[in-house]
């Protein structure tokens, strides 16, 4: 099951800091790790995910550099800076927040009460 | 060098305008080539090849983020092959070039150096102004374009009520008319001849008489025209017979509407008949443009008449001048009653001119006329002297008239000025042909593409209908206060000048208004008001001592000995309130004066040095001066708790105000100004 455009445009630039804020990445892995860990329903494809990253580099939340990858070839990496950190962690709570009430109201089984 | 100093470096070389502009600029060329470049070393399937190049030509981004996007996604693409996906799967997962370019040409720009940023955010401040002008001027133009004036109050009918009740052989309007249209032919061919004589006097080297009669009646008979005038007078005796009737008339009464035919010779303009105008046509006017043509008649033909007592009194017809007098005194009553302010003025000036006139006859001569020519000249001066004061409330109407022809009515007294009321405004302003000015409404009608596209803004710099009558309003408002409470409040009229001053100043090409235009002076005209009501209390005691004297054989000690067979009442020094005017005998002189503006009796001595020249009296070197005190602060005016203006300087020039003097003229002294 994938986002409708709405829920993922405000998940999905949470879900890439958190994936961020483990290593480095770049952009094909996040693209994998995200379909992965989310069980797809996070999957996006180069079109959502490049715009995203561009956007949270504008905003200084994340910073990227080419290294040279394990193939020879180079990849863009991109990190998560201090400011995104700081991000991360207010929209972790936010989330958090939002989860439980929207377990509250049922919508979401197994969250705290 | 330090880690931060030097990523200080990099980050104002990275965000430097200079780069912006570089980058910009490079991208004008070959927007594609690294990119381009890229893909063809990154030798990717074709189908991947392509959806790429498409992206990155539609991303329209500047060269170098072309190439950074090209980069990344050739990298994304190869990992997706390492990983073992088909390009078909590569490309379906893409997605449409044309939104993905559209997404990354977003996000890429909000990358961008603050410079960048700045320049862009101005750009669209500007667009946006524009459009918010653009807006607003097809609003304004829209506003401007429909809407008209409406004419909904007759003011020409209403004017023409007050001769309502009179009949024909009541109204005197035709022949002055008639009278006044023969003299101005007279006068055409005496200014002709005048004019001609002179040409040959320089054509001969000989010294040239001025072609100009500004001193007509009063010349005497060295005047090098006088014999000229004295013939034309003479053979005008039989019109006279019939202008000395037609002075005994209640009124002018000429309808609204009439126009004179006019001839133009050398700068001058003279009137040779007088026509109805059409009644649509005059129904289309604006009582701005009625012409009150009477009026000159009126005071020419008074000049004449004064001119004709003088030659009687040289023949010794006393009868004839004393007549001739009373004639004038009946046309200044007639242009004193007819509801014009200016008509109010030109009566009080020929009323003035034949008041001083007959104090000049009485000073050269005692005993000129008799009693019954006196109690004559008594009963017409009393009957012009107790009409009422000026009149004030036509002048309103003409103002209310000129807006209603030139804005637009909501109902509740306001409005918008309306392209009829543009053009109303440039004929008012237009300055007769013969100065050949260029005026406001010329300069927008140069190119009628620009006149059309500028008029609308008149609206936005022009006051409303409501505003402009607002600013009317005060003026005549303080110029009524101060002609109900008297002389004492005259230092109001500065507060009423100085609002119509202000408007005055603000007008510009694009900002005109009516009051500023159409509001008279009315300082000056209170001014003249009063220094009239003065005077003619003193012409009023002139005739009434003159009359004491021929039933005496003496002058009268006081004032008081006058009442009440030869006045009812002794008139009252508006300068010294509840006092009489002074009077003082001489032996068989006599002088009668106010105590002027410092309220001091100093002996009937005139002022040194008159107060202001505009305001004084023609012959007396006086003025009525009462300058209201203002804050040094504010410059606002200062009034008393009553509400009663204080006074700057409460003593005024120093002297009395000489009103009529027979007493011997002064060798220094000419006769007639």
């Amino acid at each position: 099951m994938k986002l409708e455009r709405e829920l993922m445009r405000g998940a999905g630039p949470t879900a890439v800091l958190k994936l961020l804020s483990r290593r480095a990445m770049y952009g094909y892995e996040l693209v994998e790790a995200l379909a992965a860990q989310s069980d797809g329903v996070l999957a996006m494809g180069q079109s959502t995910l490049y715009p995203m990253l561009y956007n949270l580099e504008a905003k200084g939340l994340i910073e990227a550099d080419w290294r040279d990858g394990d193939n020879g070839r180079q990849r863009k990496y991109y990190a998560l800076t201090g400011k995104g950190r700081t991000k991360l962690k207010a929209d972790e709570k936010a989330w958090a927040k939002l989860t439980q009430a929207l377990g509250d109201l049922g919508i979401v089984k197994g969250a705290p009460a | 060098m330090s880690k931060s100093f030097s990523n200080a470096w990099i980050w104002s070389i990275k965000h430097s305008p200079l780069l912006s502009v570089w980058r910009a600029a490079r991208g004008l060329i070959r927007p594609n080539r690294e990119a381009f470049v890229l893909l063809e070393k990154a030798t990717l399937p074709e189908p991947i090849n392509e959806v790429i190049r498409s992206t990155i030509v539609r991303t329209k981004l500047w060269r170098d983020e072309r190439e950074q996007i090209a980069r990344e996604l050739i990298a994304h693409a190869q990992d997706a092959i390492n990983a073992g996906r088909e390009p078909d799967q590569i490309v379906s997962t893409f997605g449409d070039p044309r939104r993905v370019a559209r997404l990354l040409r977003r996000s890429m720009k909000r990358k961008r150096p603050l410079t960048w940023q700045a320049y862009r955010f101005s750009r669209r401040a500007a667009g946006g102004l524009l459009l918010v002008l653009f807006v607003s001027y097809i609003a304004v133009v829209v506003r401007f374009y429909t809407s008209e004036p409406q004419i909904k109050t007759d003011y020409g009918a209403i004017l023409d009520s007050h001769s309502d009740g009179f009949s024909e052989d009541q109204k005197s309007w035709a022949i002055l008319m008639e009278c006044g249209v023969e003299w101005s032919k007279i006068d055409q061919l005496l200014i002709q001849q005048q004019a001609e004589r002179a040409m040959l006097a320089i054509e001969s080297g000989e010294e040239a008489q001025k072609t100009e009669d500004s001193r007509f009646p009063f010349i005497e008979p060295d005047h090098p025209h006088y014999t000229e005038y004295e013939a034309a007078v003479r053979g005008f005796a039989p019109r006279l017979s019939e202008l000395r009737a037609a002075a005994e008339r209640s009124i002018v009464g000429l309808p609204v509407g009439y126009e004179p035919i006019t001839e133009k010779w050398e700068g001058w303009n003279f009137v040779t008949g007088v026509v109805p105008a059409e009644p649509d046509d005059y129904k289309r006017r604006s009582m701005i443009d009625i012409q009150l043509i009477y009026l000159g008649s009126l005071r020419r033909l008074s000049q004449v008449l004064i001119f004709d007592a003088r030659l009687a009194l040289d023949e010794g017809d006393t009868e004839r001048a004393c007549n001739n007098y009373i004639a004038v005194i009946g046309l200044a009553r007639q242009a004193r009653s007819e509801p014009y302010l200016i008509s109010d003025l030109v009566g009080i000036a020929v009323h003035d001119m034949v008041g001083m006139e007959i104090g000049r006859q009485l000073r050269k001569q005692d005993g000129l006329f008799d009693s019954d020519q006196l109690r004559r000249l008594a009963h017409t001066h009393a009957r012009l002297a107790q009409l009422p004061g000026i009149e004030i409330e036509h002048e309103r109407m003409f103002f209310q008239d000129a807006l209603q022809r030139a804005y637009s009515d909501d109902g509740h007294g306001n409005g918008r000025l309306t392209p009829e009321g543009f053009e109303y405004y440039g004929l008012m302003t237009a300055p007769p042909e013969d100065f050949g000015a260029v005026t406001m409404a010329d300069a927008i009608t140069v190119d009628p593409r620009f006149r059309a596209a500028t008029l609308p803004l008149s609206i936005v710099f022009s006051n409303s209908r409501e505003q402009e009558q607002a600013i009317h309003d005060s003026v005549m408002d303080q110029t009524q206060t101060v002609l109900d409470r008297g002389v004492q409040w005259i230092s109001l009229m500065q507060d009423a000048e100085l609002i119509a001053e202000k408007v005055r100043a603000e007008e510009t090409p694009m900002r005109f208004s009516f009051a500023a235009m159409l509001t008279p002076a009315m300082r000056q005209m209170v001014h003249r008001w009063y220094q009239y009501e003065q005077t003619v209390g003193a012409y009023s005691l002139m005739i009434a001592i003159e009359a004491y004297r021929q039933d005496h054989g003496q002058l009268p000690h006081s004032l008081s000995m006058l009442q009440p067979r030869y006045v009812p009442e002794i008139p009252l020094d508006l300068m010294d309130p509840g006092h009489a005017i002074r009077y003082r005998a001489e032996g068989e002189r006599y002088v009668l004066y106010s105590v002027g503006s410092d309220g001091v009796d100093d002996d009937a001595r005139a002022p040194e040095k008159p107060a202001d020249p505009y305001l004084r009296n023609q012959e007396k070197d006086f003025s009525i001066r009462y300058p209201q005190a203002r804050s040094p602060m504010t410059n606002e005016p200062i009034y008393e708790p009553g509400g009663k203006p204080r006074l700057a300087e409460p003593a005024g020039p120093d002297g009395d105000w000489i009103l009529i003097d027979t007493r011997p003229v002064p060798e220094s002294d000419t006769e007639a100004s």
